[in-house]
């Protein structure tokens, strides 16, 4: 699953660690998130979408054939 | 007044040198009992309790002096990303450690060895294993 959080968050100027503190989350979760490392449990999603104030499918992209290969 | 967190760590350390002292003691002055193994483990045993709580006791303190670090290490511990670490670590280990023993196993039965340990440790095989099974069944009850 890919994301667009690193675009949104460098697009409002905020640093990894800000945006962890927010959520609650440690800096190094921002990090894996953003590499595509680690997919997030559906209330963190949730959370980084009301974060930006967007819709979970915004930042969020499923790709179907990619996890489907898995 | 002494702080309720600060009690139970403070009791904890308190055991953990009657622990030490006790087993230390018992380990020197005993002479016809063949125990030694056992008074080393409780010697030892207590100096992990003393150990573990005097860390827990300066922890607490660490965190009130720095409301912020404590407020990090909050976050550290309840961080989604690193209990699945954690977990998946875990499972990792019992994986292994279900190999090792299992191999244990075979190894001491090959060897002459006392029934009664031999039982016991597949006991304790069968029991890791039984635990394994009952949080299964429970938390596919539950999920």
């Amino acid at each position: 699953m890919k994301n667009r959080i690193e675009e949104q968050r460098k697009k409002r100027g905020i640093r990894q660690d800000e945006l962890a503190k927010a959520l609650k989350v440690s800096r190094q979760t921002i990090s894996s998130l953003e590499n595509g490392r680690y997919n997030p449990s559906i209330v963190l999603a949730f959370k980084i979408a009301k974060y930006f104030k967007m819709a979970i499918e915004e930042i969020f992209i499923y790709e179907e054939e990619l996890e489907d290969d898995k | 007044m002494i702080n309720k967190k600060y009690k139970s760590r403070i009791l904890g350390m308190f055991t953990g040198v009657i622990f030490t002292v006790i087993g230390f003691s018992l380990m020197k002055i005993n002479s016809f009992l063949h125990l030694d193994l056992l008074f080393a483990i409780i010697g030892v045993g207590g100096l992990g309790l003393f150990g573990s709580n005097l860390g827990e006791i300066c922890r607490i303190i660490a965190i009130k002096k720095d409301p912020e670090m404590g407020e990090k290490y909050k976050i550290k511990q309840n961080d989604e990303r690193n209990i699945l670490i954690t977990n998946i670590a875990k499972s990792k280990a019992f994986d292994l450690l279900s190999y090792i023993f299992g191999i244990v196993i075979f190894a001491y039965a090959l060897s002459n060895i006392e029934s009664t340990f031999l039982f016991l440790l597949i006991g304790i095989y069968l029991l890791m294993h039984g635990v394994m099974i009952y949080y299964t069944i429970k938390l596919k009850k539950d999920m």
